[in-house]
């Protein structure tokens, strides 16, 4: 168990296992994708109030939990390169962070989408789209931090920095959002919950889809990483021997 | 050879840290001025951009206040590490024998001596700009010298990030302005308590909190980030 | 089991009336998808391509080499 959790360590191991579970993640998670997309827009039952508008919950939610999650997983991986100085970890934290930024974009945005027909506004300033929004803006600073640097090392030890700092800035941003919302709750209390309450026909195809999501979060991230690998073990022997293999054989796929 | 080196003890050290501080401060006034300067002019662009009717200024001057003193912290940072990092000396701060964590402790307090604590003796003149109500200066202070410590500390980390790129500045803005946004919240959430009759202690107790974190941890933050850019 | 709640394709792509929120969101999250998707095959192809022109190179360096010493 152990052995093959240091063998992901090794980026060269990391390509290796990833070649032989690709196949099998992209499956599982189109086969996910498509049940929780036909049963989520076409099968679950309108809701009682909302009526269809509460069809964006099944990429809304899934999409907040990845962005955070992903950011906790960016910030493990950071906390790794800091202390081990594990390569692998610090290429999985690199590719995190724009698709953990991307995910926490499509958050935002179909966050706004939703409440525009339910609130009547395309956005308020509501704790959870507050933090979610701040989450972004630390999202595209640790990019940001790492591509100004010319050394990739340097960029990865600071961005490492940057993201544990925030890490532990984030459940203080948290709480001071939450404090200041119930300060100024002026616009409205419209605060929604679509968790508890709702038949199982419509939390169903949710757990399809958070799946889902989670596998195409996976997939791209491992999918990066392995070009990351690529680039920065270009020097090594197989490295070229296996690009040399891929050329050969005209394989483009990934 | 060893024991003949002199060691200074850790408050000898503080002291000497601050000495250097404020007698860099005194030979470079442009370092001291330019933010409260910075801090003046931003402030009185408010009223010309939005309307000098008293209501509505003084509805929003806790918030103007607090972004622009946010701002002008922000903007400080520059002269805390730039220099020390032109000339060297900031390599020499890393390789001393003295323990890192006080030296850069004594940094960042000389710094916030001599460019936070004149911007928060400066506020009430800003106050009085934006008409601020009377019963919401001493808490503004209060929370202005609880908070800018705080935003010091955080900037201080993001310009050791950035202290080895040629333009940082933007970038700093970025990372910085984020991560202070709960000094921000609960700053300007003092005044505004004060100006609906209600306590301020609490609120104050949580800045002091935030300070507190961000005295034990953001030094070591930033030791981490001055030896990535220093290498 | 569940049955289709909408009747026919047209009823189907109105929604209930939500049908700009509802496909705004799930194209921006097909977007999402997509690019997540795509960008990393279309990085890896930059790779080898240049993996490949630089193939070529030391091939016909190689075979220089072996003219001028014949």
């Amino acid at each position: 168990m152990w052995q093959w959790f240091y063998k992901l360590g090794s980026p060269r191991h990391f390509y290796d296992m990833t070649t032989a579970f690709l196949p099998w993640l992209y499956g599982i998670t189109f086969f996910l994708l498509i049940v929780g997309l036909v049963w989520g827009l076409g099968f679950a039952p309108p809701d009682y109030q909302m009526g269809d508008n509460y069809r964006i919950i099944y990429i809304h939610v899934p999409s907040a939990s990845i962005a955070i999650g992903g950011y906790v997983m960016m910030a493990c991986m950071a906390a790794m390169h800091m202390i081990w100085k594990i390569k692998m970890a610090d290429i999985v934290a690199k590719v995190t962070a724009p698709v953990g930024g991307m995910f926490c974009a499509l958050c935002l945005f179909s966050g706004s989408f939703w409440g525009k027909p339910t609130w009547g506004t395309y956005w308020i300033w509501d704790a959870r789209i507050t933090s979610t929004l701040i989450l972004l803006f630390i999202y595209v600073g640790v990019a940001a931090l790492r591509s100004a640097y010319d050394s990739e090392s340097s960029g990865a030890k600071a961005a490492s920095v940057l993201t544990l700092v925030g890490v532990v800035n984030l459940p203080i941003i948290r709480y001071s959002v939450d404090w200041w919302n119930t300060l100024h709750q002026s616009a409205s209390n419209l605060s929604l919950r679509v968790e508890g309450t709702n038949p199982p026909e419509i939390w169903i195809p949710a757990f399809f889809m958070g799946f889902a999501l989670f596998g195409i979060f996976l997939l791209a991230v491992i999918l990066r990483s392995r070009n990351e690998i690529l680039v920065r073990e270009k020097r090594t022997q197989w490295v070229q021997d296996l690009l040399d293999r891929d050329v050969q054989e005209g394989l483009q796929r990934a | 050879m060893k024991s003949q080196r002199r060691t200074l003890n850790t408050t000898a050290c503080l002291c000497a840290g601050l000495q250097r501080e404020l007698l860099l401060a005194l030979r470079s006034p442009g370092n001291t001025i330019n933010p409260l300067m910075f801090f003046i002019i931003a402030v009185s662009l408010f009223p010309l951009g939005g309307g000098a009717d008293t209501a509505y200024l003084s509805s929003i001057a806790p918030g103007v206040i607090w972004v622009t003193a946010l701002l002008a912290v922000m903007l400080s940072m520059e002269s805390l590490f730039r220099s020390d990092y032109e000339d060297g000396s900031l390599e020499q701060l890393l390789l001393s024998p003295q323990p890192l964590y006080f030296q850069l402790l004594a940094k960042v307090f000389g710094h916030w001596l001599v460019t936070g604590l004149p911007l928060v003796l400066l506020t009430p003149l800003l106050g009085l700009m934006l008409s601020l109500p009377v019963a919401g200066y001493m808490p503004l202070m209060l929370g202005l010298l609880l908070g800018t410590p705080t935003l010091n500390l955080i900037g201080a980390i993001g310009m050791a990030l950035t202290v080895g790129l040629s333009r940082s500045g933007l970038l700093l803005a970025v990372l910085v302005l984020p991560l202070s946004i709960p000094v921000l919240v609960f700053g300007a959430g003092v005044v505004d308590a004060a100006l609906n009759g209600l306590p301020v202690a609490g609120l104050l107790a949580v800045l002091g909190a935030i300070l507190a974190l961000a005295l034990s941890l953001a030094p070591l933050a930033i030791g981490a980030a001055l030896r990535i850019s220093v290498n | 089991m569940p049955e289709f709640q909408f009747d026919g394709m047209q009823d189907f792509l109105a929604m209930g009336g939500y049908a700009f929120y509802v496909w705004i969101s799930y194209l921006f999250f097909a977007l999402v998808v997509a690019w997540n998707l795509i960008q990393p095959r279309i990085e890896r192809r930059k790779l080898l391509q240049l993996h490949k022109a630089r193939m070529q190179r030391e091939a016909g360096l190689n075979k220089q080499r072996v003219t001028e010493q014949s």
